[in-house]
């Protein structure tokens, strides 16, 4: 691609005598961008992952209500963005209209407690207004405020609720529940990759760097570390984490980053020494040896550089593991819990009461299971994206003819 | 060759050493024990220290650390004429379930249906995927190959346990299975009627239908891993010279693909065997909670709940296991595969 448009530009500057710069070379920086928007998954990928953190960097903003606001006259309420009418171009509810659900039973129906009917009542209609003002909550922590993007504005006990994906057992928003579970685990698994990475990386290019003994030592933990079942370790441990009793909210989170990093640092030192011991005695290392560099020096100018583009690549591939190990553990129940709350944390509350009777008849409360889902396939697109991209040897026309 | 797996099996003794001491210490130095969660918050300190003494948890940790690990090793040593004697190993007793860590881990077939589901996701993802990448590979590009892709790029990016839930919605939900017969319970490895009796034809069927969607959903993953690595190495292997040479001196197009190319595109996938095989316990892991199945996994997870420490480790000790042996596997199956390897 550049081979073919830098000539372009040397002619078209030579012929207009524009500017006396025959040459105008492009970066490394800017080829890899081009190659990456090139490829159009890859792309779509980038787009959904920018545009769900933005969302939930302004998940108090965005969402209608606060997640842990209950509502306690509306719980199990069926996902309303199907119950959306519109009166010219403004959007309303209907009334929400309460009744006691009742299961088949042969020929009978008989009530049953926790399932619930809403039928909408036509005589009030609630219209869903942009930046309307509900429950207050504090912007980035800091701002005290009370509008909200959207909603109808309405007290938590007046009919005119609107639960886009529907509410929980106590009445919470799924909706906003979801936003700030994903602020959670979005939040989480880059976290861990950064303590995971600068671990591996410290660690793994100190063996590879220095040799010799500390090499053997740091290999000998690193393959111990690797010799214990991942998920099994992850599990035992975050177990003696729950049964530690009351833990602050914040405190939990960090040492749920910990924990998953204590897993996952090993095999990424081990690339690393691998790279380090090559590069090491790469031909322009020894250059930079021979003119005196001092050791950091070398590290940071001519072995860092080198491999920052495998270390890119690898923590994006690896975000997608991240978000898939956090909401295991959380779904198991290990995880984040109560306070906080996440993807994998809102599947474990739905089992709530029974698997069966909660899928029978809350079904709806599984939405979270489909971000989890968006996100990793994101993470992936972007991922093998980037490693096409940044790959100097991927001929872009070549596999541009061959799709 | 013996040598190196000789030596290979040699140095994996001491690292599992070591894990075993890992393991043990990571039990030991957590705030609170079995006794805590037996004995209730409101318990009389004497009656604690009692249990406490009754089950060793009083003695220094080298100690206790020292009688787990004598416990675990298969030999015994003594001082009279057999000195060193093969025994069972001796995990240590679970008090939760007053029965022996060992028993309470794998006992009640448990050790059975996690093999059974193992073997099984392992040969149902090796039937299905190898000829699927060979397919895609001699197809490329075509719109067959293209669904393949797809399919696989999903199944390698949705987690186990998403597939489980959106199985359990489908057939819930969607199908309504539990109205049509009590024969199409979900979860665990049996329905009600057939649970704990002998095996009839009646309950042997319905042991195929409980058993097929866990391994189908544990190997999902693992299918995609194999369809992918078996179209890129065939891919690879086409482009070679000797590819070239077969086919110019006339052979048959299937005996090409299938005697010259194939047989060498699988040698890296059989040396990736031994790395499945702990992956595959990882995924079993969260199929066993999510379909309610009595396995290992299930037992291991039921003792972190109770806090049932013992059982805990000897859960641990099993996997790391397991891990060291699929990675011994893993190296004698390359260095058997690819003659370049030297033994030394």
């Amino acid at each position: 691609m550049t081979d073919s448009a830098a000539p372009v530009t040397v002619e078209e500057r030579t012929r207009e005598e524009k500017t006396e710069f025959a040459y105008q070379p492009i970066s490394q920086g800017r080829l890899i961008w081009r190659r990456f928007m090139r490829h159009r998954l890859g792309f779509t990928g980038f787009f959904v992952v920018a545009f769900l953190v933005v969302v939930f960097a302004f998940a108090e903003f965005i969402s209608p209500y606060n997640y842990t606001q209950s509502h306690p006259l509306w719980p199990y309420v069926p996902p309303m963005i199907t119950r959306v009418h519109f009166d010219g171009l403004q959007p309303f509810v209907y009334g929400l209209v309460k009744k006691q659900g009742c299961v088949v039973y042969g020929s009978r129906c008989q009530p049953q407690p926790g399932v619930w009917e809403y039928t909408e009542d036509t005589t009030k209609k609630y219209p869903i207004r942009f930046f309307v003002r509900g429950e207050p909550y504090q912007l980035f922590g800091v701002i005290p405020t009370d509008v909200h993007l959207f909603g109808t504005g309405e007290p938590a006990r007046s009919p005119g609720q609107f639960f886009l994906f529907g509410s929980d057992g106590n009445g919470r928003d799924l909706f906003s529940q979801i936003l700030f579970g994903g602020r959670v685990t979005m939040s989480i698994a880059p976290l861990v990759i950064l303590v995971s990475f600068l671990l591996g990386t410290t660690i793994g290019g100190l063996s590879g760097y220095l040799s010799g003994r500390v090499d053997t030592f740091i290999q000998r933990v690193a393959e111990i570390f690797m010799s214990l079942p991942r998920l099994a370790l992850l599990l035992a441990l975050a177990g003696i984490l729950t049964h530690l009793g009351y833990i602050p909210a914040m405190l939990r989170f960090w040492s749920i980053v910990g924990l998953l990093s204590i897993v996952t640092w090993a095999p990424i030192s081990r690339v690393i020494r691998g790279q380090f011991l090559a590069l090491r005695e790469s031909e322009y290392t020894q250059a930079a040896r021979a003119i005196g560099a001092g050791n950091s020096r070398i590290i940071f100018r001519h072995i860092m550089p080198n491999i920052m583009s495998y270390l890119i690549v690898a923590a994006t591939l690896a975000v997608p593991d991240m978000i898939i190990l956090e909401s295991i553990l959380s779904y198991l129940g290990y995880g984040i819990q109560h306070p906080l709350t996440s993807w994998g944390y809102l599947l474990y509350s739905f089992q709530g009461s029974g698997f069966f009777f909660q899928i029978q008849f809350h079904a709806w409360l599984l939405i979270p299971a489909i971000f989890i889902v968006i996100a990793v396939l994101a993470f992936n697109f972007m991922g093998d994206a980037l490693r096409d991209a940044v790959d100097p040897y991927t001929v872009a026309e070549v596999k541009e003819g061959m799709r | 060759m013996f040598a190196f797996v000789g030596r290979r099996f040699l140095y994996m003794i001491p690292i599992l050493f070591i894990v075993t001491l890992v393991i043990f210490l990571l039990m030991y130095f957590q705030p609170g024990n079995i006794v805590d969660k037996m004995c209730g918050l409101t318990c009389p300190k004497e009656v604690k220290e009692e249990l406490e003494k009754k089950y060793g948890l009083d003695r220094p940790w080298y100690e206790q650390y020292g009688k787990w690990i004598a416990g675990v090793l298969p030999i015994a040593f003594s001082t009279e004429s057999p000195y060193v004697q093969f025994k069972e190993p001796d995990f240590g007793w679970s008090p939760g379930r007053t029965m022996s860590a060992w028993q309470a881990l794998i006992g009640e077939n448990r050790w059975l249906y996690t093999l059974l589901l193992v073997a099984a996701g392992m040969l149902f993802s090796w039937a299905i995927a190898v000829p699927i990448g060979i397919y895609s590979a001699t197809h490329k590009y075509s719109a067959a190959d293209h669904t393949f892709t797809f399919f696989g790029f999903l199944g390698l990016s949705i987690p186990n346990f998403i597939l489980a839930l959106i199985f359990f919605w489908l057939m819930v939900t969607v199908i309504r299975i539990g109205n049509i017969d009590p024969f199409f319970q979900l979860g665990g490895f049996f329905n009600a009627e057939c649970q704990g009796k002998p095996l009839t034809l009646y309950c042997g069927l319905n042991f195929v239908w409980h058993f097929i969607p866990p391994v189908l959903i544990l190997t999902a993953a693992n299918t995609a891993a194999i369809i992918r690595y078996m179209r890129g190495s065939l891919l690879d292997v086409l482009d070679m010279e000797y590819v070239q040479t077969a086919r110019a001196k006339g052979l048959a197009e299937r005996i090409v693909i299938y005697k010259h190319a194939v047989r060498n595109a699988i040698n890296p996938l059989i040396s990736m065997l031994g790395f499945w095989i702990p992956m595959m316990l990882e995924g079993a892991l969260i199929i066993a909670w999510v379909f309610n199945l009595p396995q290992i996994e299930r037992s291991f997870l039921e003792a972190i709940e109770n806090r049932d420490n013992t059982v805990v480790m000897t859960g641990l000790f099993v996997f790391s296991l397991i891990l060291l042996v699929g990675n011994l596997i893993a190296d004698i199956l390359l260095a058997l595969s690819d003659p370049k390897i030297r033994y030394d």
